[in-house]
């Protein structure tokens, strides 16, 4: 017999393979997203997700969150929704397609509106997030937009509230941030293209950390009087790596009034 | 000795009306618990809380702890930082009474913001003007939701303070401005930026807040009266904890182009909702809700039309009061 079929039938042979079986089952136990090339992610003093930092979306889905060819001036993008189908009522569908056509001016960003969620995290626009154990902080440089993402266990006010950016709700699931977000207008779109909701606008973001520098953010929206079903968006959000970055700000609505100003 | 006419006048009634509405309206959280829903329970006010020193808090990154809200008081109206020019409408809140102005400029001559003779001018233009705004400029800065900026933005809103390692962010209950300082000494931005909110880099010096703000853009106004700064305007903010209820704020304002020399803003912090530990920081989306800005502003045969009525009210209140003179 040669000496490695002699060391297959060895109990130090039994012990390596146990060992490297071992290995393995812990490796993939962690996530192996979070043991990547860009690093652990951080986490705060009491053990969370830490998300503090600068953010900013890579995809074209503000123009359109179901992916579209190029058009002058936009740039051609894959889309965000999950399955790709919006799930509209009858009605609805006409609805957008009317949207559609009057979208030059009847798209509320053209007039530098707060743009509702989930759509104000896919602008074009960098964000901050501060994080305290009792809640989260968003302060994006578009029209000087923030949200307060509660985690201190509070309820909803008693609606029904009609905010442009609704009222959220956040609890730890493992480490994913989810957020309930309720009390909309009807007023917001959720891209360029009028695809829209109403005032029973429901949304649930999940916020993970598949690294130090990227957020998977995926958010499940819900309207029973627009759409048949719940759908989903999920798209990547990346953290700004550059030294001495920081917010600057897009006032949208004051450009054509800075020339009668101070 | 400057003088100020006390014209009433039904355009600035209206012009006063439509900028004191915009803090009333969006107050609506202020009333009563038999409000709609959506509405929060009325609140006692703690304008006046007896003071007591404050015993340090320190937040996990070693500032002091300031967090929580604060408003301005006295505060909420941003129509005269200077305290100085009389205000008609107030006769009419305060049963006849005028309110005495709230002086906030110390550390010139004559307590008044120091303008070179073109900013003067132009700042005079501007207050001839308010009650028949003729022109665009006129409309004042607030009225357009446009960002109040250093100098103003405590002033007009209750805030709340938040703080993590490295920030102090200031976030106002009115407009939702956000104010964020960083405190690890980074230089400013290049200074091609102009900012509306300005540049800030922050430090502590034991009990205070220093913030230098640079690179402001310029385009919001120091008040509804037409007070205003330029471009090259630098103020370096020091914010002080004086008891446990009271921040005292004073700005050094500096610029070279607008004023002959710096001059020095005081305002006056104090707690708020304290009697509400669960009082919230709200959405508060003004350019969405504003429709009428532009109304505002006249033609001038209307201006005119409005001059004559108010000739003919003054003639008839100048009998009795005459014509108010700042000291």
């Amino acid at each position: 017999m040669h000496r490695h079929e002699f060391f297959l039938k060895t109990r130090q042979f039994h012990i390596v393979i146990a060992l490297i079986a071992a290995m393995t089952a812990s490796f993939s136990a962690l996530s192996a997203a979070q043991n990547t090339a860009a690093g652990k992610i951080p986490r705060t003093a009491d053990g969370k997700p830490d998300f503090t930092g600068f953010w900013q979306v890579l995809t074209s889905a503000n123009w359109n969150i179901q992916g579209q060819s190029a058009e002058k001036g936009i740039p051609a993008g894959q889309g965000i929704v999950v399955g790709s189908e919006i799930p509209y009522q009858p009605w609805a569908a006409k609805q957008q397609q009317e949207n559609y056509k009057n979208r030059a001016t009847a798209d509320p960003e053209t007039h530098s509106y707060v743009p509702g969620v989930p759509r104000i995290n896919y602008t074009p626009f960098p964000f901050q997030i501060l994080q305290t154990p009792k809640k989260l902080v968003l302060l994006y440089e578009y029209v000087h937009a923030s949200r307060q993402l509660r985690l201190d266990g509070s309820d909803h006010p008693k609606g029904h509230i009609d905010w442009w950016l609704g009222d959220s709700r956040a609890h730890w699931n493992g480490d994913t941030l989810v957020v309930d977000v309720t009390d909309f207008n009807d007023q917001t779109w959720f891209d360029h293209e009028g695809n829209f909701h109403s005032d029973a606008l429901h949304v649930v973001e999940r916020y993970t950390l598949l690294d130090a520098d990227h957020i998977d953010y995926e958010a499940t929206i819900e309207d029973p009087k627009v759409f048949t079903q719940p759908w989903k968006i999920d798209l990547v959000i990346y953290r700004h790596k550059e030294k001495g970055f920081q917010l600057l700000d897009y006032e949208g609505y004051a450009f054509d009034y800075e020339q009668y100003y101070p | 000795m400057k003088v100020y006419s006390n014209r009433l006048t039904s355009s600035r009634l209206l012009s006063i009306a439509v900028l004191t509405l915009i803090p009333v309206v969006a107050s609506a959280q202020d009333q009563s618990p038999d409000q709609p829903l959506g509405v929060r329970p009325k609140h006692a006010a703690t304008r006046n809380a007896p003071s007591k020193p404050w015993t340090p808090v320190y937040t996990p990154d070693g500032q002091p702890d300031w967090q929580g809200f604060w408003r301005a008081n006295p505060g909420g109206d941003t129509y005269d930082l200077t305290g100085s020019k009389p205000r008609p409408d107030y006769n009419l809140q305060g049963n006849g009474v005028p309110k005495p102005g709230i002086h906030r400029v110390t550390g010139t001559p004559d307590d008044l913001i120091p303008y070179q003779p073109w900013a003067a001018a132009h700042h005079k233009d501007l207050f001839d003007n308010i009650d028949d705004p003729t022109k665009p400029e006129y409309v004042d800065t607030q009225a357009r939701c446009l960002l109040e900026g250093p100098g103003r933005v405590f002033i007009h809103s209750g805030f709340e303070i938040i703080q993590t390692p490295g920030y102090i962010v200031f976030l106002t209950e009115q407009n939702d401005e956000q104010v964020i300082v960083p405190l690890d000494g980074t230089p400013h931005v290049g200074k091609d930026i102009k900012l509306w909110q300005g540049d800030r880099r922050g430090h502590w010096e034991g009990n205070t807040l220093v913030v230098d703000v640079t690179n402001v853009k310029a385009k919001s106004r120091l008040d509804m009266s037409g007070d205003f700064y330029g471009p090259a305007a630098h103020f370096v903010e020091r914010y002080t904890r004086v008891d446990d209820n009271t921040i005292k704020y004073e700005a050094t304002v500096t610029d070279p182009e607008t004023y002959t020399q710096p001059w020095t803003l005081n305002i006056r912090f104090q707690r708020a909702h304290l009697e509400d530990p669960s009082y919230e920081l709200w959405e508060d989306a003004c350019h969405e809700g504003e429709r009428s800005s532009d109304r505002l502003v006249i033609s001038p045969e209307a201006a005119k039309a409005n001059a004559a009525a108010a000739q003919a009210a003054a003639a008839k209140a100048n009998a009795t009061t005459g014509v108010a003179v700042i000291q």
